[in-house]
């Protein structure tokens, strides 16, 4: 078992409030990086979801801003850190044991107005999901501000326990079964004539 | 692209069916953190500059010097920039945040002649300035008589057209790093697609029995540790720290903030990166880093977070903690979260360790 990608990484190509991951594979142990670029004032907001995204009240959340002292926020519907104008880089750790309280752990830097005249601002941060039924396979960065995360905002998640494996060239066997979305058909493909055939 | 699924199944649209660009080929598990560049000193230097670094969006730097020729802070570079184009927000064991602006490195204070360990990632969008987050530890004198000393740092390099090509970490001063001290740099991106992981897996053990002591058992012996641990109690509270190769002496140090309180400091102790202001019967769970040279003492950065009472109504707590074991002829080869407290760990508690020389 090995550290490696897990799931679809998101990176914006178009401006919006929501990064998401959705098929990840539940491992205990994970590594979430965030790189938000800001369009207005965005937030960084954690949420996780078992196959759809828990917007519940259902987080809670510690973080020290600047250095000065906890505070705390519960019942909420997102595990909110700062807000700012400007990009901002978070790495957590975060452990998903589907039955116990999922608890996050990391920290934040904001970049804050461009420029070496200006020091950036930093979060130290945990929270929790406090779901205690699923390991979560979804997860989301979203924000609750005005603006907007801006392109190139990128959400990426490692897990501890996969197993690594090459990249496999795609075979369409003889039997395959094709799950049409924008039909809602079901087609079998038959190697020896290269048709599909609904059922 | 299709959706590769379970049993000969695939999820698409109509147009993915009719034409063969539709089928993706099948994701491969890969794209952990990889080994970028590394410089090992071969004598003693200001500077250890690890070059040639392929453009990753994510990068993570583990820097230990093995001793300074005089106490000096630390700072990192990007790309050999020397003008005034960083800023730095830092506090030292656990003080106010204070701030540098228009420097020429992004500095994390640290003391004393004896060896540095520190942790960092970094932001590495072209297009954008780069922003940096550290952690470090000082052993200061040696022995488990004196607490170490800490520093948490963020930084930023106004640079908003070249990607990071190379890293530098300086002293502030005239003083340099002695023989040995190293940088290793790893790099993450989304495109990746190697298999080649720079931390590979020594340990994962789940307690079967509760009990006080989880233990990954024997593992290899590699200069750097990366431990993460998931506690749960029965019976009563737990209070947990981390002991290596199963020394239960007086040789541990450590310092150490609880929900961002004034730093504590605890010497000759038994153990590392003890939680004992977490005593509690609540799960928590422990990110840990770990320089691991026989002839050094052992130096940790550990942070944890503690669950609560369950429920979203109640807010989890925190604890950062460096640690150092003052064992100067051994490599670690075993890892014990060990129970100070009166309840047990419960079966479930996890232990893994990865590694990497």
């Amino acid at each position: 078992m090995a550290w490696s990608k897990n799931g679809t990484p998101d990176t914006l190509t178009t401006s919006g409030d929501t990064l998401t991951i959705s098929d990840l594979t539940s491992t205990k142990f994970n590594v979430v990086l965030t790189y938000l670029t800001a369009s207005g004032q965005i937030q960084t907001g954690y949420r996780f979801g078992k196959t759809t995204i828990d917007t519940g009240s259902n987080y809670a959340r510690r973080r020290s801003y600047q250095g000065t002292a906890d505070s705390t926020s519960v019942s909420q519907s997102a595990l909110n850190y700062f807000d700012a104008a400007n990009p901002i880089f978070s790495v957590v750790y975060v452990v998903n044991i589907s039955s116990e309280e999922k608890l996050l752990m990391g920290s934040l830097i904001g970049q804050r107005s461009a420029g070496a005249a200006n020091a950036p601002s930093r979060d130290e941060i945990t929270g929790k999901w406090a779901n205690t039924s699923n390991q979560f396979d979804n997860i989301q960065n979203f924000n609750a501000q005005t603006g907007d995360y801006n392109t190139d905002s990128n959400l990426s998640a490692l897990g501890s326990d996969m197993t690594p494996a090459a990249v496999v060239p795609a075979t369409i066997l003889d039997g395959l079964i094709f799950e049409e979305t924008d039909t809602n058909k079901h087609y079998i493909y038959t190697a020896s004539t290269d048709t599909w055939t609904e059922i | 692209m299709v959706d590769w699924l379970a049993g000969n199944r695939v999820r698409g649209t109509s147009a993915e069916r009719t034409t063969s660009a539709g089928f993706n080929d099948v994701a491969a598990i890969s794209g952990g953190w990889v080994e970028l560049g590394r410089t090992t000193l071969g004598s003693a230097n200001a500077t250890i500059d690890v070059t040639s670094l392929a453009d990753k969006r994510y990068l993570m730097m583990l820097c230990t010097s093995t001793g300074q020729s005089a106490g000096a802070n630390t700072g990192s570079q990007f790309n050999a920039d020397t003008g005034s184009s960083y800023s730095t927000r830092r506090s030292n064991n656990g003080g106010a945040d204070y701030t540098d602006i228009n420097f020429s490195d992004m500095e994390a204070a640290s003391t004393g002649t004896t060896p540095y360990f520190q942790v960092a990632y970094a932001s590495n969008l072209a297009s954008k300035e780069k922003l940096l987050q550290s952690w470090l530890i000082a052993q200061t004198t040696a022995g488990a008589g004196t607490a170490p000393f800490r520093n948490e740092s963020v930084g930023k390099w106004a640079n908003t057209s070249n990607a990071v090509s190379s890293y530098q970490w300086i002293t502030s001063t005239s003083a340099t790093f002695d023989s040995g001290s190293e940088v290793v740099v790893l790099g993450w991106d989304p495109a990746d697609t190697h298999t080649t992981n720079f931390w590979e897996e020594l340990a994962s053990v789940e307690l079967g029995v509760a009990g006080n002591d989880l233990s990954s058992g024997t593992i290899s012996a590699k200069k750097y540790l990366w431990v993460q641990a998931y506690a749960k109690a029965t019976g009563g509270n737990i209070n947990n720290g981390f002991r290596f190769n199963s020394d239960t002496g007086s040789n541990y140090a450590n310092r150490r903030s609880v929900d961002g309180a004034t730093d504590a400091t605890q010497i000759n102790t038994s153990s590392a990166c003890d939680d004992a202001n977490l005593d509690s019967a609540y799960e928590r769970f422990y990110n840990m880093f770990i320089v691991n040279n026989s002839s050094n003492e052992k130096l940790s950065i550990c942070h944890v977070v503690q669950q609560n009472a369950s429920g979203a109504a109640n807010a989890p707590r925190r604890g950062e903690y460096v640690g150092k074991w003052a064992n100067t002829s051994n490599q670690i080869t075993d890892i014990t979260l060990h129970n100070f407290s009166g309840g047990n760990l419960d079966t479930g508690s996890i232990i893994k360790v990865w590694g990497s020389d």
